[in-house]
């Protein structure tokens, strides 16, 4: 009897656990129909914006970004320092190093004698900014541009640090700012790529540019940036083979598309349809670029502007001129770089040099694109990967001194896109060494970028082995101070 | 009874479950738009469970005075009753909490309620009395806190004190006292916690204005209109480590801009009712405040008065060559660029019709546009923004967008424009900015426009320089510098009408110098550089550059190597590289330039010419190497040069050893060379065996027969 009660209650137990967990299913179920995409696996959700279009308004559409590698000084170019020629000789105070690092070149120095700029200062335009007489027509343009003189960064040698500046991170494999640009909102030609980039070299120490610094790292292989050689083929195997014309192209284009397509159909990869869009945007490029690479019909006002080295390929001053035809053109982002900026010594025989390859260029570029109403919508972004030492690397004379690496303060400026114009920002301490007002890190810079962009840095993500990436990691704050 | 209250058991747990799901996926539900009416009726049903926890405690102070199976019979239906509506309370809570406020307040609400929810659930399974009445109370507190705090969120936090509270927060600007504003806030937050009424040290109270003009045990705090013996300001100059200096050191330091302002309000007068409208317009003070003023205000996105294109028209009209972009998701306004003046059709604009209303920016740089197409353009009444740089146009053919009245910015640099265009913009009210740069409009005319439209800001641009520029040098069209004494030398130069003159002695050019017409043959046995020069009129002669050119001599027919070097990033390639007549250029990056090969002491330099079957006669053979900058000594240990007419028997003619020396670059050179001299045998192969010392690269670009 005790047993068929027993059996009784286990069975009531079993019936009622059946039906709770059935209720407990049902009610999990009915929650699961208010979570969009939850067996679809897809990796929208609503905090997401849609790409290829602006978070928020904003003026910029285009930048253009004028990399000095090799990180020319801040201290010769826009940070004056009277009292570093005060202390001409005498030792870095420790009470203002307070034990920082140094790189392996300097750091077995017995002393690190102070040493004041060469060249002088002067306040520029009604903004009264400081320029040194190294960039004389940098120095014409100030009430147009906004010196930020405050920026630091994380790594102390150049290909880190660089790698940092255009990629937010310090190792290799993450995509460049360019390719975040060109995932974010896409082309705007769309018979040009959206990233382009263009090297040039001056007569100093040249350190490396490679192709990691415009790599699309996880993002799609369009994104990549793409680079245009100084010689007759500035896109290489652009231009149709020897013996093959126009029309000839066009037909083998579109019969290897209905190939393509065969393909798609059968295996369904989407990498296929991209690589016929590809194929189709070589192809219109074939028109595009020659019309925007050749200098040659350029006005002579044009050269009169950027300088005599503006028609000669592959120079500072034609890669800006062929910048500002890129630009006008809808190509969304444009890296320059200009190697050659480490004075590690004979900075006094070697920085003229380099500063004036970049000068009246430099200027030019922002002075063409005002003229034309494009400043507003265009940012320009002029600066290196690092700062240099206030002391003195190896031996300091009277008329000759070098600087090292110096990461924990340098001046950049930027101009046009929503940038305020005549305006200095952040301060670095008398002897140039500690920021001791507005510090603006390169995060910081990045976050600001993409916010004159019209991107939210927060937003802009891209999902790669398990987590959401950004172009800021998990840092950076928009500089509210500098936006106009 | 018993039937009813197994239901209401099933549904609780399958709330209870549906309310667990709900929050662990919070950030991916989605609420549809017809569920968000049940979440908005969360404040009129929260009033049941309130009430029914309220009666639930009332009754727990009454069970002695009713009978006990009555009691047991109220408490377990209110219980359910009260569990019931708690979780629907909450899970409408929810709904409505999903609708977009993240506040923290909003937060703790949320968890409050979904706490009591639980809590009032478990209240259904407890027995003992203690227990029951313990959780019961819990929840009563955690009721009055989700109560209040919820009030707070439909009412405003200080909704039951606003009553009581007499300062409202006043919104700052030109109006307000500077003190008040600016300065007040200052000494608040870096002065004010160690000189208020109740500390002060130094005898110092800087609370208000009138207790700090009373200043300390030190004296006067401040002096109006003397900032060099205001004491404040002295303090704060004082380096940190000083035992004055404020404020002291570990404390929160004042910024660069609150010292200038504080500089600025004491040298203006320091008083406490000042403010921004009455101070002269190049103020100090009133431009520091102003600035401030400024940041403070934040930027909002424009509004339009339109709606929203149709998201399939703005996809439809994308192409290749035109681009219709939405300003931002938020924003109906579009941004249209048309590129490429090839392939323009005067279509790609008239098909905008369909978002004529939302089109605020257009560019039309450079493409070959007619009447009609400004005809349309001027029929986007939103048009706020328009480039046509580089285009056709006159000041006639710009007449029709006078009718877009919202005009703001006009780009019209490059055209045909003249100085007639000034009917036009006369009748843009909104017209801020116009961009006339390269135009056929005379400097005065530029001055009269400026002067008639004083609220334009007129950009005319680069207009020349006075200054003469430097030429660049005259540049090889024919790139090779290795060549045949029968092959052109091509000089060229990139800027038109550029003259450029030469020497071929090694005389310095002039400007009588022989004149470059055409391409010229030299000399090879001279051995002389061609000096060049460009001349224009206006600019500065170039500097001279020179081109030396090599004889490239014979190339033999086939030509093998044995170790292709290494580390070079062109490995694979000496056998192209060595009799490429190009000669390398020594660089920081030598082992990486594709014309060098480097080799070291196992994978030397070993390599056979072949010369075929009539093989020429070679007096000479020059093998050509380079150092490295980083180099010091001597590279090349041995060289050897075998040859015959058979491949498997070839005879060695010639044996260099060199001695491992330091090398003086500047005396010496850096580009090396060995030269071997052969007797007339027309030898068909050559063996040349070069061998670096061990610890040494040898660097080869080019090997010459001659």
């Amino acid at each position: 009897m005790d047993k068929e009660f027993f059996e009784h209650r286990l069975n009531i137990n079993r019936r009622h656990f059946l039906g709770k967990m059935a209720m407990g299913v049902g009610g999990a179920a009915l929650g699961s129909l208010l979570i969009p995409n939850l067996f679809k696996g897809s990796k929208a959700t609503n905090t997401e914006l849609p790409l290829g279009i602006k978070h928020f308004a904003s003026k910029a559409k285009r930048i253009i970004m004028l990399t000095q590698n090799g990180a020319p000084s801040q201290l010769e170019s826009f940070d004056f320092k009277p009292k570093l020629r005060e202390m001409f000789g005498e030792d870095l105070p420790d009470s203002i190093r307070q034990g920082q690092r140094l790189t392996g070149m300097t750091a077995n120095q017995k002393s690190f004698p102070l040493v004041g700029s060469k060249f002088d200062f002067k306040q520029h335009g009604k903004s009264a900014t400081w320029v040194s007489d190294l960039f004389p027509n940098i120095a014409k343009i100030t009430d147009d541009i906004c010196v930020i003189k405050s920026m630091h960064t994380d790594a102390i040698n150049h290909d880190p640090a660089l790698t940092f500046l255009q990629t937010g991170a310090q190792q290799g494999n993450r995509p460049s700012m360019g390719s975040w640009f060109s995932y974010g909102l896409g082309n705007e030609n769309k018979n040009l790529p959206a990233f382009c980039v263009l090297l040039s070299k001056g007569s100093g120490n040249g350190q490396g540019v490679y192709s990691k610094l415009w790599s699309n790292g996880f993002l799609d292989s369009t994104h990549q940036g793409v680079q245009l050689s100084a010689s007759e083929d500035p896109i290489l195997y652009l231009n149709n083979p020897k013996g093959m014309d126009k029309a000839q192209r066009k037909k083998m284009l579109d019969h290897l598309a209905e190939l393509n397509n065969l393909g798609y159909s059968e295996f369904g990869d989407p990498e296929i349809h991209s690589k016929i869009k590809q194929y189709e945007m070589a192809f219109r490029m074939q028109t595009a670029v020659p019309e925007i690479t050749d200098l040659s019909k350029e006005p002579a006002y044009i050269t009169e502007m950027y300088g005599a080295d503006s028609m000669i390929p592959g120079t500072y001053a034609s890669n800006c001129l062929l910048a500002r035809k890129l630009s006008e053109s809808g190509v969304r982002f444009v890296q320059l770089y200009h190697q050659g900026w480490d004075q590690h010594q004979n900075l006094i025989r070697d920085m003229p040099k380099q500063a004036k390859d970049v000068d009246q260029a430099s200027a030019a570029l922002i002075t063409d694109l005002k003229q034309r109403g494009l400043l507003d919508e265009t940012l320009v972004i002029w600066g290196g990967e690092f700062g240099r030492t206030n002391y003195c690397q190896g031996k300091l004379t009277k008329d000759n001194y070098g600087r090292d690496h110096h990461p924990r303060a340098f001046s950049i400026f930027m101009a046009g896109g929503g940038v305020k114009a005549g305006m200095s920002y952040g301060e670095t301490d008398e002897f140039g060494y500690n920021i001791i007002e507005n510090p603006v890190h390169i995060h910081d810079l990045h976050a600001t970028i993409l916010h004159l962009m019209g991107l939210d840095h927060e937003k802009l993500t891209y999902k790669h082995l398990g987590r959401r990436f950004r172009l800021t990691d998990v840092h950076g704050h928009v500089v509210k101070d500098i936006l106009a | 009874m018993k039937k009813l209250e197994s239901f209401v058991l099933n549904i609780l747990f399958l709330l209870h479950c549906f309310l667990v799901m709900m929050l662990i996926f919070e950030n991916s539900v989605t609420i549809p738009y017809w569920l968000q009416p049940l979440g908005r009726m969360h404040p009129l049903v929260l009033h049941f469970p309130i009430v029914c926890i309220f009666f639930l405690v009332i009754l727990s102070f009454f069970k002695k005075r009713i009978d006990l199976n009555t009691f047991k019979k109220i408490k377990r239906f209110l219980v359910l009753f009260t569990a019931f509506t708690t979780t629907l309370a909450t899970i409408m809570g929810l709904f409505l909490s999903m609708e977009g406020d993240t506040t923290k307040l909003m937060i703790l609400h949320k968890w409050i309620g979904v706490g009591i929810s639980f809590l009032i659930y478990l209240l259904i399974f407890v027995k003992k009395d203690n227990v029951f009445n313990a959780i019961l109370y819990i929840s009563f507190v955690g009721v009055i806190f989700a109560g209040h705090y919820g009030a707070g969120l439909t009412h405003g936090i200080n909704f039951i004190t606003e009553p009581l509270a007499k300062n409202k927060i006043v919104e700052i600007n030109e109006h307000t006292p500077i003190f008040k504003g600016f300065v007040k806030p200052i000494l608040d937050a870096k002065c004010v916690s160690c000189h208020n009424s109740e500390k002060q040290k130094g005898d110092l109270d800087m609370s208000t204005f009138n207790r700090m003009i009373l200043g300390g045990k030190n004296g006067e705090l401040f002096i109006a209109y003397n900032t060099t013996q205001s004491a404040l300001l002295k303090r704060v100059h004082l380096p940190i480590e000083h035992k004055k200096h404020m404020p002291p050191q570990g404390k929160k330091q004042l910024t660069k801009t609150e010292i200038k302002l504080l500089t600025a309000w004491i040298d203006q007068g320091a008083n406490n009712t000042v403010s921004l409208i009455q101070l002269p317009k190049q103020d100090t003070l009133g431009l520091i405040i102003s600035k401030l003023l400024q940041t403070k205000k934040e930027k909002v996105e424009p509004e339009y008065a339109f709606n929203f294109a149709k998201e399939k028209d703005i996809i439809a009209l994308q192409n290749p060559f035109r681009t219709v972009i939405q300003k931002s998701p938020f924003s109906p306004a579009l941004d249209v660029v048309i590129h490429g003046r090839q392939t323009y059709e005067p279509e790609f604009l008239t098909d905008l019709a369909i978002v004529k209303k939302q089109i605020v920016s257009l560019n039309l740089s450079y493409l070959p546009i007619d009447k009609s197409s400004i005809n349309f353009v001027s029929s986007l009444t939103n048009l706020e923004n328009l480039v046509l740089n580089f285009t056709n146009l006159t000041s006639e053919g710009l007449q029709p967008i006078k009718a877009c009245k919202k005009l703001k910015t006009l780009s019209i640099s490059g055209t045909k424009i003249d100085v007639t265009i000034s009917t036009t913009l006369n009748q843009l009210p909104n017209l801020k900015k116009v961009y006339l740069w390269n135009t056929s409009i005379s400097e005065n005319d530029i001055k009269t426009l400026k002067t008639q439209f004083p609220n334009i800001y007129i950009e005319t641009g680069f207009k020349g320089s006075d200054e003469k520029l430097k030429l660049a040098s005259p540049i090889l069209v024919s790139k090779n510098t290795v060549i045949s004494k029968d092959d052109f030398i091509e000089l060229g130069h990139k800027i038109p009408g550029v003259e450029i003159r030469y020497t071929v002695d090694g005389s310095k050019p002039n400007k009588l110098s022989l004149l470059y017409e055409k391409p010229i043959k030299i000399d090879l046995n001279r051995n002389k550089p061609i000096k060049t020069i460009a001349y224009k009129n206006n600019w500065l002669p170039s500097k001279i550059q020179n081109y030396s050119f090599v004889d490239k001599g014979f190339t033999p027919v086939k030509f093998d190597v044995v170790y292709q070097g290494y580390s070079s990033a062109f490995i694979g390639d000496a056998e192209t590289i060595l009799i490429d007549n190009n000669k390398g250029k020594i660089t920081f990056n030598i082992q990486a330039s594709p014309f060098w090969v480097t080799f070291n002491k196992k994978h030397h330099l070993n390599a056979i010419a072949d010369f075929g079957e009539n093989a020429p006669d070679i007096r000479k053979l020059v093998l050509s190497y380079g150092m490295h900058n980083r180099q010091k000594k001597e590279p090349l240990e041995s060289f050897e040069l075998w040859a015959g007419y058979d491949k498997d028997n070839l005879k060695l003619i010639k044996q260099v050893k060199k001695t491992y020396r330091k090398i003086d670059k500047n005396k010496e050179g850096k580009y090396r060379k060995i030269e071997v001299k052969i007797s007339k045998n027309k030898y068909r192969y050559y063996k040349i065996i070069a061998v670096p010392f061990e610890k040494e690269a040898l660097y080869v670009d080019q090997i010459y027969f001659y």
